[in-house]
């Protein structure tokens, strides 16, 4: 999918891309052994994405019912800029987009994204976290 | 016969605070000596294509050594019984040791990311004493790193599935895949508690900001010199320095993240070899 569908306020190009990425080679390796779940938001839009030892499933409107480790979250603006490759430096990333400045649960004015939650989870998990979410920029 | 490449490794013995650190180095070429400093967890191995390459080091007498506890250079005995914390301090003296060590004269120094904030500290506390500092990636302050820190020593958590997509997030998109996947291939190799022990200095003992205006750039032949695609050193950092340092020049370099010399070496060379050109000119006056 491309153009205006390309989006996470789209949760077919979600569900579609979540599939893809479950069969990308290096997020496979990299999860084969982690099991963790997140929430993704984009402003009011969200999703719990659960993998288990390499396998993804997404929740589309997640309830309270949908446990989740930690957050990455987002303006819609951010994550458009982010999926669309945008040439401003500053959305090229998506742990750029969180880091900037110090990274924190605060809100920063800097941070395109905010991770929140689990921490030690997220870090234990930061790898195939990466390498998901760079996936979503990947239009093949 | 097979290719060599032309560079060579030997150890030198650096004194500092009475401990002898074995020390790693690397060198090429012949001329003005040009001692690089590696990234925090990392190790000489970044420079391996200044150091393999005609156009530096037919000028240059490149050389880029192991911090202890890094790449081949040991810790000191007893590393098993102490927090590795590298100090502003310690830093600096091992860098003025290491030049001694070697019998240099006046060299140029150049280093990239705390070896860059570093190039700051040394303009400040010890002027003079090199022929020209070249900070690449350099902030007067950057406490994002510290945050990190703990968590690479969780038990709970592989320091090397956090340190990984960190150094990723640092390079390029536009660098070639091969360079950014190999400076996270560095970084991977990093002892127990040394990211952590690095960003101590980079995020809580190095802070410039007090000293800024203090600093003669024009004197140290200071340059600050950052990639467009690193999110640690965006144009509005090294603007920070340029507008509180007097005489420091500025070299912004596209397409290039926070590892210039190992990412895009292309790219860096095309920016640096002025810098170096005008540095050396200074250095042979």
């Amino acid at each position: 999918m491309k153009g205006a569908a390309m989006s996470l306020t789209n949760p077919d190009w979600v569900v579609d891309k979540a599939r893809a990425i479950e069969a990308n080679t290096e997020f496979s390796l990299d999860s084969r052994h982690a099991q963790f779940s997140f929430l993704l938001q984009s402003d009011d839009i969200s999703y719990v994405v659960d993998v288990d030892r390499g396998a993804i499933s997404v929740t589309t409107e997640p309830t309270a019912a949908n446990p989740w480790d930690f957050a990455v979250r987002g303006a819609t603006d951010s994550w458009h800029k982010f999926i669309a490759k945008d040439a401003d430096p500053e959305y090229r990333d998506a742990l750029g987009m969180a880091f900037q400045g110090a990274m924190s649960v605060s809100g920063d004015i800097k941070s395109r994204l905010t991770l929140e939650g689990n921490y030690k989870k997220l870090f234990a998990n930061l790898q195939p976290l990466y390498v998901f979410l760079t996936q979503l920029q990947n239009n093949n | 016969m097979a290719k060599i490449e032309p560079m060579t490794g030997r150890y030198v013995h650096v004194e500092v605070g009475g401990v002898t650190y074995r020390t790693y180095f690397e060198s090429n070429g012949s001329g003005t000596p040009l001692v690089c400093l590696h990234t925090a967890g990392a190790d000489s191995l970044e420079y391996r294509h200044m150091l393999a390459d005609d156009d530096f080091t037919k000028d240059f007498q490149v050389i880029a050594f192991d911090m202890p506890w890094h790449g081949r250079s040991l810790p000191p005995s007893g590393w098993w019984d102490q927090e590795y914390k590298l100090t502003r301090d310690f830093y600096m003296d091992f860098i003025i040791a290491f030049s001694e060590a070697l019998d240099l004269d006046r060299p140029i120094l150049m280093g990239c990311s705390m070896g860059g904030y570093v190039m700051l500290d040394i303009a400040h506390y010890h002027p003079g004493k090199f022929g020209g500092l070249i900070a690449l990636q350099p902030r007067a302050y950057e406490p994002t790193w510290a945050t990190m820190s703990d968590w690479l020593v969780t038990p709970e958590v592989n320091p090397v599935s956090s340190i990984r997509p960190l150094i990723r997030s640092l390079t390029s998109t536009d660098a070639p895949e091969d360079y950014r996947r190999e400076v996270e291939w560095i970084y991977s190799k990093c002892g127990p508690g040394v990211l952590s022990g690095d960003f101590h200095y980079a995020s809580d003992d190095h802070d410039a900001r007090p000293f800024l205006e203090n600093i003669d750039g024009e004197a140290e032949g200071l340059y600050v010199v950052g990639g467009n695609h690193d999110w640690s050193c965006y144009p509005e950092h090294t603007a920070e320095l340029t507008d509180a340092v007097k005489g420091v020049k500025e070299v912004r370099i596209p397409h290039v993240g926070h590892f210039p010399p190992s990412e895009h070496p292309d790219a860096f060379k095309a920016a640096i070899l002025p810098v170096l050109a005008d540095l050396n000119s200074r250095v042979t006056a």
